[in-house]
């Protein structure tokens, strides 16, 4: 029952540009799957960045949900997963407030992933996914997922060349993260103009 | 010529602004010193100094240790004895992390200047990079114990707190800065975020004065009104809630939906407050929805 678990273009080089563009704060945000696709082998076809102040709190972690929520209502989305990269260079585990984040979004698509940023392994040439991804199963546990079940779309060499590619313009100062958004309004989360160069 | 060495002043301009506004600009001022100012060194005059600090801190944010470890032999040079340059190389240490190293030199520093913040505040980071939370908090109040005004401090030592769910401790924290700065509307922000994190009617109802006043000092708030809209929400459909306040707290949510929109339109940019309203509980992910 080896289920799997892959990450769209889009998807990937967002979550690394969000821990580029802060790589001195912990960064968090949320993976949106197709609704109604299948809770056995997940497919990310986008990420949302979501903060990168106190991620502890709660206020505004609702607020975001909450508008998310009503994003992916429109656009045949559901929230089905999680990525969180730790403040501290060697820390690897998932903290209390991913697991609790990811639990909740386990409530509403069971087998929800967790997929934890390597601050290791991130380089301007990108020769490693740098990512490792745990599951949520039942009964609370949380059970890491092996290399061959985790897959980035179309294969992992293009996305990696396409991710240093990006990081080599610097596009990662155009990514807009929640927590830019509430600083300035203006700002859009759903970083539109990003998604078509990294298409 | 004219013209180039325009371009450096302009840098230096730029740098000194940085500097007096503490911005973590790590990389542009690696880029910058690299294309333009290291080669204008000389015409800085003291204030060269500075700028070789700010470039060497900057420097190992980016790990450039190339870059860093000149600026660090430049200012050894100029300052052998200077107890501020010894820190920047219990810096570097960091840096490289090798800890203990680093560790030895601040000690060494702080034996022989008690008054030494700066050298106890790297004590603290020491710890907390390595994920030593617990000895940070110890660590840092002993500092504040010294050093109470240190506004920084208190809000770094809340942050510690939030990541370790102490919220008591936490908001003890934001109480001292708000006693220093009562009309710091960020200050009264961070703790209605903490109470209502900590969840609880008494908790809601604190947090949603306390953003009430964020947003009556800063109307641009955007945390301030989305919190305000959320803790009114709540309290509205809270059956603890006496009528006369469930009144209350409606009007101030349609006050703070209408701010929202306001600043919105004048922004030109998607907002779906009265989604949330919808949305409303059942992605709640604080201490009521745990229990």
């Amino acid at each position: 029952m080896a289920s799997s678990c892959e990450l769209s273009k889009l998807a990937y080089s967002k979550i690394i540009l969000h821990a580029f563009k802060y790589p001195h704060t912990a960064v968090n945000g949320v993976l949106l799957a197709n609704e109604g696709s299948s809770n056995h082998s997940v497919k990310y076809v986008d990420a949302i960045p979501l903060f990168h102040h106190n991620l502890g709190l709660a206020p505004m972690l609702e607020v975001a949900l909450m508008q998310i929520d009503s994003y992916c209502r429109t656009a045949g989305l559901v929230i089905a997963g999680y990525y969180h990269a730790s403040e501290a260079l060697a820390e690897m585990s998932p903290d209390i407030v991913s697991q609790r984040i990811c639990e909740k979004i386990a409530e509403y698509f069971p087998n929800a992933c967790l997929v934890l940023i390597n601050n290791r392994q991130l380089a301007k040439q990108m020769t490693n996914t740098s990512l490792s991804v745990v599951q949520y199963c039942d009964g609370g546990k949380w059970k890491v997922k092996d290399k061959e079940n985790f897959k980035i779309l179309p294969n992992n060499d293009t996305a990696l060349d396409s991710v240093s590619n990006l990081l080599s313009k610097k596009l990662y100062k155009k990514l807009v993260d929640f927590d830019d958004h509430l600083d300035d309004i203006s700002q859009d989360w759903l970083n539109v103009n990003l998604k078509s160069m990294i298409d | 010529m004219e013209k180039q060495s325009k371009h450096w002043e302009d840098v230096r301009d730029l740098f000194r602004n940085w500097r007096e506004e503490n911005c973590r600009q790590s990389e542009d001022v690696v880029d910058l010193w690299k294309e333009v100012l290291v080669n204008h060194f000389s015409k800085l005059g003291d204030e060269g100094w500075l700028v070789l600090e700010q470039v060497f801190i900057a420097a190992l944010d980016c790990h450039s240790m190339e870059v860093a470890n000149f600026c660090l032999s430049k200012l050894n040079q100029e300052f052998p004895d200077s107890m501020r340059v010894k820190r920047l190389k219990a810096m570097k240490y960091e840096a490289l992390e090798r800890y203990e190293d680093a560790l030895d030199i601040l000690d060494i520093i702080i034996k022989k200047d008690e008054t030494n913040a700066a050298s106890r505040k790297r004590k603290v980071t020491i710890y907390k990079s390595q994920g030593m939370i617990i000895e940070a908090i110890k660590e840092l109040t002993d500092y504040l114990r010294i050093f109470m005004a240190d506004q920084e401090a208190w809000m770094e030592l809340s942050d510690l707190y939030i990541s370790q769910q102490e919220w008591n401790k936490a908001a003890f924290c934001v109480e001292e800065l708000i006693l220093h700065s009562p009309f710091n509307h960020l200050y009264l922000q961070r703790y209605a975020e903490i109470k209502y994190t900590q969840g609880g009617y008494e908790n809601l109802e604190v947090a949603r004065s306390y953003y009430a006043q964020a947003a009556k000092l800063n109307p641009n708030n955007v945390r301030a009104l989305y919190g305000l809209l959320l803790t009114s929400v709540h309290m509205a459909s809270n059956s603890k809630c006496p009528s006369q306040k469930k009144k209350e707290s409606i009007k101030l949510s349609e006050w703070a939906t209408n701010q929202l929109s306001q600043l919105q339109s004048s922004n030109d940019s998607k907002l779906f407050s009265s989604q949330i309203l919808e949305g409303m509980g059942n992605l709640q992910i604080g201490n009521d929805a745990k229990n």
